[in-house]
């Protein structure tokens, strides 16, 4: 394997880092982050997803939630954040205290359709210690009838590309160039404006608003969820994971976009019948693509 | 991992070697002139057969004297030195009076390839020396690029004018395609970097990205260049005529795979669009 910039840690020095972390909500790309949004306080929830799990949540203020796998069993606190990205939809991270490695979940709920997609995401997997890997589990909202369509992978953002404006001197033009990966172009730092690249997934929550999140896999393994408002341009979102400079980190952010154009999407491989297929996810009965 | 991220590791796909390693497997590959996608290679041009050019490159760099024997066999030889090189080349052409010529340096160590623009209308030329081995890693490889003139015949060169760095591709894509089982997108993102995604072949929707250098040779002629320095180390050259939207190319270097190759190739080209940030960039 050739040289990285970025050490492998072993799990317990991961450890050591998270628990070092105590700033680690504090990110410096809060300047176009919207005030958090506090209508989850006072608020219970029951999140019930297409693999079997549930979660229930009692928001107890603005910043702390209370949650349990059971209606029976014990309810662990943490500290949360949440933020809207539109009229209807609610987006809020957490990280479970206690876990090893370090776990968080980030959530979008819609509140209108009772439908809710969560990122489960974990710092390591069996390829590096330090890598972000989650699970995108779509489900709903109890309360009613079971809606019969899911959030859902998508497509649909494939060759279109926004800068995003974090800071009046920082902004990054995001590239979604195909199903399965994304570029992104510093225009700010030390990499004098270099494209870099990470694998991701897009998912579908409305007509114009979608989850965009990538795991830095060539670089120092964060992960990055960006939950995108294409009316407004406004994005809100979060980074977690061990970031380049060895420190842990789940903080939120928000910035304001830029729509820099379409490249053409030739879509061959679907074309052609040669596209990897996205593999099989216990997703409702239909989805909004 | 979740099957529902694909990454491309690049770096943990490439083996670490040394000089010495790298020196063997340059000899134990004598076809590393034979790549696979030349489907669309135009003919191999035979204008240069019998001439003589010496390529000249600015500030007092590099001249190299050529005699092209035939259409694959030429000598070169380093003004002020009295050796003869002799070596296989190939030539392609891409524009009425635009090649590229690429030869190896027989039994060089490090192993060093030569890639020429030759531009007959305006006797200019861009070359790409590239040798195997950086501080990095002996397997990336290091690149040299001269602009210069074509003395020829005694024809008058010009005095200022040369190829040039450009920004004029900054923000637009091209698809590429190779043989009809092998596609694949440049996006011009940068004026120093380049990503390309698979649309059809292995790694279908897979994205890898390089620093990359842009050079206009003339108002529809272009040429980039860029170097894997997140994985194998190669380098990639592309002449593109953007008329006829047809590229011609090299790539040289290790692949993933462990075999040394120069090789040339074409390809098909389209337009696949453009993002507005060519003026975004400072630098």
């Amino acid at each position: 394997m050739a040289k990285s910039i970025y050490p492998e840690f072993t799990a317990e020095e991961i450890d050591a880092i998270v628990k070092e972390s105590t700033e680690y909500n504090t990110g410096g790309l809060a300047a176009m982050r919207p005030p958090f949004y506090e209508g989850l306080a006072g608020k219970s929830l029951t999140l019930r997803y297409d693999n079997g799990v549930t979660l229930y949540y009692e928001f107890e203020d603005a910043h702390t939630l209370r949650w349990k796998n059971s209606e029976a069993g014990s309810s662990h606190a943490e500290y949360y954040e949440a933020l809207t990205a539109d009229d209807n939809v609610i987006f809020f991270v957490h990280t479970v205290a206690g876990t090893s490695p370090r776990q968080a979940r980030m959530t979008v709920l819609e509140t209108d359709t009772r439908l809710v997609t969560t990122f489960f995401a974990k710092i390591g997997n069996e390829i590096s210690t330090r890598e972000v890997d989650r699970d995108i589990v779509f489900g709903y909202i109890e309360g009613g009838e079971a809606p019969e369509v899911r959030h859902s992978l998508t497509t649909e953002l494939v060759g279109r590309s926004i800068v995003w404006t974090y800071s009046p001197s920082f902004s990054i033009q995001h590239i979604y160039a195909s199903k399965w990966y994304s570029a992104f172009v510093d225009f700010n730092t030390f990499y004098g404006g270099m494209l870099l690249s990470s694998p991701c997934n897009y998912v579908k929550i409305n007509d114009h608003v979608y989850i965009y999140s990538w795991v830095e896999t060539e670089g120092a393994g964060i992960q990055g969820f960006a939950l995108m408002n294409l009316f407004d341009m406004h994005d809100v979102g979060c980074f977690f994971g061990i970031n380049g400079s060895g420190r842990f980190e789940c903080y939120t952010f928000g910035a304001i976009g830029e729509y820099v154009g379409q490249l053409t999407n030739l879509d061959i491989p679907n074309d052609q019948g040669i596209d990897y297929p996205w593999p099989p996810m216990p997703i409702g009965e239909g989805s909004r693509e | 991992m979740n099957q529902l991220l694909r990454p491309y590791r690049p770096h943990r796909m490439t083996i670490e070697m040394t000089e010495q390693e790298v020196a063997e497997l340059v000899k134990a590959c004598p076809n590393y002139h034979i790549g696979d996608l030349v489907g669309r290679r135009p003919a191999f041009s035979t204008r240069f057969a019998g001439s003589e050019l010496v390529l000249r490159a600015d500030g007092g760099g590099t001249a190299i004297r050529h005699r092209f024997i035939d259409g694959h066999k030429l000598v070169w030889q380093e003004e002020g030195s009295p050796e003869e090189h002799e070596e296989y080349y190939e030539a392609l052409q891409i524009d009425k009076a635009i090649y590229l010529v690429a030869y190896l340096r027989k039994d060089s160590r490090p192993a060093t390839s030569v890639t020429c623009v030759l531009d007959l209308e305006m006797n200019l030329t861009t070359m790409i020396i590239s040798a195997m081995g950086t501080p990095q890693s002996a397997r990336y490889v290091n690149q040299r690029v001269y602009h210069g003139v074509i003395e020829r015949d005694g024809i008058p060169v010009p005095m200022a004018w040369r190829h040039h760095l450009t920004r004029d591709l900054v923000g637009k894509s091209m698809g590429w395609s190779y043989r009809d089982d092998m596609t694949s997108q440049h996006i011009f993102g940068t004026p120093y970097s380049i990503a390309w995604v698979i649309l059809q072949g292995p790694g279908t929707g897979l994205l890898g990205h390089a620093p990359c250098k842009y050079y206009k040779i003339n108002d529809h002629v272009y040429l980039y260049s860029w170097i894997e320095t997140l994985g194998s180390g190669q380098q990639g050259v592309v002449l593109v005529n953007t008329r006829i939207m047809h590229d011609v190319g090299t790539f040289y270097g290790i692949h993933h795979g462990q075999q040394f190759e120069f090789y040339t190739y074409g390809a098909r080209g389209f337009n696949l669009g453009s993002y507005d940030t060519k003026d975004r960039f400072k630098w």
